[in-house]
C-alpha cells in the first residue's frame, strides 16, 4: 500500500517525475560515460579478445593491460608446458599464452613501431584471437623452424601498404629489423583496428623479444567452462580470474582509474540528491494534508516515512534505468563518432558492472535524499495542517 | 469508570501577540455509547476539545484520561497506536487519499492495524456493505459524491473497530438530503454498534438526535444536557 501510494504520488506529478528523473539520468549516463573512457584506455589491447575469454591467467602484481612495464617478473614463464596442463581438463575448449610486445616493423622505406601479439593459432571454431591463415600449433617450438608467418589488421596494412602474400620485416629495435615475415592475411575484425597489430606464433615473438629462452607470456587466456578451480589449482602462484572477475580486475587495479571513478561518482551522487531532495521536499509540503490525515488516524510517521522513502527510491530508480539507456545510447554515439573521425574504435566500454555501479550510487541519492523529507513529516502539525477540522 | 475523562483541561495558545484561552477549566466525562454533541458559536472551543480527546493536540493544562489511562503524557507512538485502534475520526471536508480508492482508504488503517490481507478484505466489504456503498469500492474520491465520500470516510473511521468516533461537522459540506443520510448512519453507528460518538455541530438537527448536548462558550462549558 505505501509503494503503492509512493507510485501514485510520482504519477500524480508526471512533468516533475519527467525531469527530475531526466537530471538523474543525465548526471548517471555522464558518470557512466567518463569512466567508460577511462576503461577503454586502461583495456587497450585486452579489449581485442576479451569479450571471448574465460579465464584469464596473470602473473601477480602485473598488469594485463600494460603491454609495456610488464618485466621478467611480471611475466609468465615455462608457457608451453603449463599449457599442456591445461589442455588436459576436457573442460577447457582452447587456451592459449599471450606475449604482447611493442617491436619495429619495415618494409625497407619506413620504419613504425607497432603492437605484436604472440599466440598459439587453435583450429578455426576455438580461436580467441584471429589467426586464420597461420599454421595451427606453435611449430616453431616443438619443431625448432619459425614458420615465417604473420597477420596483420587494416591499420599496419594502411601503415606499409602492404596485403596478403607481401613481406614485412620485424624486430626489437629500429636498428635490428632483420627477420622477414610473410603476410598471410589480414584481420579485418572492428575489435583489432585500434592501433597497428601484427599476430604471430607466439614461440616466433619470444624469439624476437628475447623470451624464448625463458618460455615467457604476458597472460594465458582460455575458453572453456567450469575450470576456475582447477587452473587456481595449477597456478597457485598467479591470479586467476573470470571474464567477471577479470573486469573488477583491471578497473579496482588501477588506482587513477579508480580515483576518477570515486570522483565522478561523488559529483554525479551530489547532483542527484540535489534534484531528489529538491522534489522531494517539494512533494512533501504539497502532500501536508494528506500526512496530517494519515497521522491522524492513527498512521505512524515511521509509516508515513517509509511512503517518502519508497518515493525518493522509485524516483532514483526509474532516473538510474533511464540514466543506463542513455549511457547505452550515448556510447553508441561517442563510439560511432570516434570511428568515423577518427578511425578509434571503442573508445567506451561499458561493462554490466559499471551500470550496476550507476545504479547502485543513484539508489544510495534516493536514501540520502529521502532524509531531510522525512524529518519534515515528524514535524508536521496535525491540527493547524488539517485547519479546518 | 467513564471512557473518557478531562479533569481541569484549559488550552491557551498565542495569536498574534493576543493570549487566547481556548479552554478553560474543562470538567467532563462521557460514558461508552454515549452521543454527545458539542455545539456552541464559532471560537468557543469545541473544535479544540474535539481535537485534544482526540489526542491530535495537547491541553496547556489539565488531564485527558481515556479507558482510565492518563493520555497527555503519552508519546507518539503511543498516541498514534491509541488514534488507531481506539479512536475513529469523520471530517467535514471527508480527507479521503485521493489517489487510492474507497477499498484502499478504508485499507489504510487495517493495514497499519497488522490486520492479514484475507481478514482485511472481509472487514472492508462489511463495512462498504455498512455504508451502502458496495458498488463504489474501486472508485477513486474524485468519482464519488459527497455523501459517497462522507459515507467512505465513516467507514474508515469505523475500520479497527474503534470505541469511540469523533465527528467534526459531518454533514457541514452536503446537501440536506445527503446531511440526512449521514446523520441516520451515525445514529446508526452508535445504537446498533454501541459505539461512543461525539459530534462539533452547529446542525440543529444532530444534536436533537444526541442523547447529550454540551454548549459551549469562551471555552467554559455553558450547559451540558441529557
Amino acid at each position: 500500500m505505501y509503494a503503492k501510494l509512493a507510485i501514485m504520488g510520482l504519477k500524480r506529478r508526471k512533468g516533475r517525475t519527467f525531469f527530475t528523473a531526466l537530471a538523474i539520468a543525465i548526471s548517471v549516463s555522464m558518470a557512466v560515460l567518463l569512466v567508460s573512457v577511462g576503461v577503454s584506455l586502461k583495456q587497450g589491447t585486452s579489449m581485442m579478445y576479451e569479450k571471448d575469454v574465460d579465464y584469464w591467467i596473470i602473473p601477480m602484481d602485473s598488469s594485463v593491460t600494460d603491454i609495456v612495464s610488464n618485466s621478467e617478473r611480471t611475466m609468465l614463464g615455462d608457457v608451453h608446458r603449463s599449457l599442456e596442463k591445461i589442455n588436459a581438463n576436457p573442460d577447457i575448449k582452447y587456451a592459449t599464452p599471450v606475449l604482447n610486445r611493442l617491436i619495429y616493423a619495415s618494409t625497407g622505406k619506413a620504419t613504425k613501431s607497432i603492437l605484436g601479439v604472440g599466440a598459439i593459432p587453435g583450429n578455426d571454431e576455438e580461436l580467441l584471437i584471429p589467426t586464420h591463415g597461420l599454421t595451427p600449433g606453435d611449430p616453431r617450438f616443438s619443431k625448432g623452424a619459425g614458420t615465417g608467418e604473420i597477420l596483420i589488421n587494416e591499420k599496419t596494412s594502411r601503415l606499409f601498404g602492404l596485403k596478403q602474400g607481401d613481406k614485412l620485416r620485424l624486430g626489437v629495435s629500429s636498428s635490428n629489423i632483420n627477420n622477414s615475415f610473410r603476410v598471410m592475411g589480414i584481420i579485418t575484425e572492428v575489435e583489432y583496428s585500434i592501433s597497428p597489430v601484427v599476430v604471430l606464433h607466439l614461440s616466433e615473438l619470444q624469439e624476437l623479444t628475447g623470451n624464448l629462452k625463458e618460455d615467457r607470456a604476458n597472460y594465458i587466456v582460455a575458453t572453456g567452462s567450469n575450470a576456475l578451480d582447477y587452473l587456481a589449482g595449477l597456478f597457485p602462484g598467479t591470479v586467476v580470474l573470470s571474464s567477471y572477475e577479470y573486469s573488477m580486475y583491471n578497473v579496482v587495479g588501477d588506482k587513477k582509474l579508480l580515483a576518477t571513478a570515486f570522483a565522478v561518482s561523488i559529483v554525479s551522487l551530489f547532483i542527484a540528491v540535489l534534484f531528489i531532495s529538491n522534489a522531494m521536499i517539494m512533494s512533501v509540503n504539497e502532500k501536508q494534508q494528506e500526512f496530517a490525515l494519515m497521522r491522524a488516524i492513527g498512521i505512524k510517521p515511521r509509516s508515513i516515512a517509509k511512503m517518502v522513502f519508497y518515493e525518493s527510491l522509485f524516483l532514483s530508480l526509474f532516473g538510474a534505468i533511464l540514466g543506463i539507456l542513455l549511457s547505452g545510447f550515448g556510447q553508441y554515439l561517442l563510439n560511432t563518432l570516434a570511428y568515423r573521425y577518427f578511425e578509434a574504435e571503442h573508445v567506451s566500454v561499458i561493462d554490466p558492472m559499471l551500470q550496476l555501479g550507476g545504479i547502485g550510487i543513484m539508489l544510495g541519492a534516493g536514501i540520502f535524499s529521502a532524509l531531510i523529507p522525512v524529518l519534515m513529516i515528524k514535524r508536521i502539525d496535525i491540527v493547524g495542517t488539517l485547519g479546518g477540522l | 469508570m467513564p471512557l473518557i475523562k478531562t479533569v481541569e483541561l484549559s488550552k491557551t495558545y498565542w495569536q498574534d501577540e493576543t493570549r487566547v484561552h481556548a479552554l478553560d477549566n474543562i470538567n467532563l466525562s462521557i460514558e461508552q455509547g454515549e452521543f454527545v454533541a458539542i455545539t456552541g458559536p464559532s471560537g468557543s472551543g469545541k473544535s479544540t476539545l474535539l481535537h485534544i480527546l482526540g489526542c491530535i493536540d495537547a491541553p496547556t493544562r489539565g488531564r485527558v484520561l481515556i479507558k482510565d489511562v492518563e493520555v497527555s503524557k503519552m508519546n507518539e507512538g503511543s498516541l498514534s497506536k491509541l488514534r488507531l485502534h481506539e479512536l475513529g475520526f469523520v471530517f467535514q471536508q471527508f480527507y479521503l487519499l485521493p489517489t487510492l480508492t474507497a477499498y484502499e482508504n478504508i485499507e489504510l488503517p487495517l493495514l497499519e492495524a497488522g490486520v492479514p490481507k484475507k481478514i482485511r478484505k472481509g472487514r472492508i466489504m462489511e463495512l462498504l456493505g455498512a455504508v451502502g456503498l458496495n458498488e463504489r469500492a474501486k472508485h477513486r474520491p474524485g468519482q464519488l459524491s459527497g455523501g459517497e465520500q462522507q459515507r467512505v470516510a465513516i467507514a474508515r473511521a469505523l475500520a479497527n473497530n474503534p470505541a469511540i468516533i469523533l465527528a467534526d461537522e459531518p454533514t457541514g459540506e452536503l446537501d440536506s438530503a445527503n446531511g440526512r443520510n449521514i446523520l441516520e448512519l451515525l445514529v446508526r453507528i452508535n445504537r446498533e454498534y454501541g459505539k461512543t460518538l461525539i459530534v462539533v455541530t452547529h446542525d440543529e438537527s444532530i444534536a436533537r438526535h444526541a442523547g447529550r448536548v454540551i454548549k459551549l462558550r469562551d471555552g467554559r462549558i455553558i450547559n451540558d444536557v441529557c
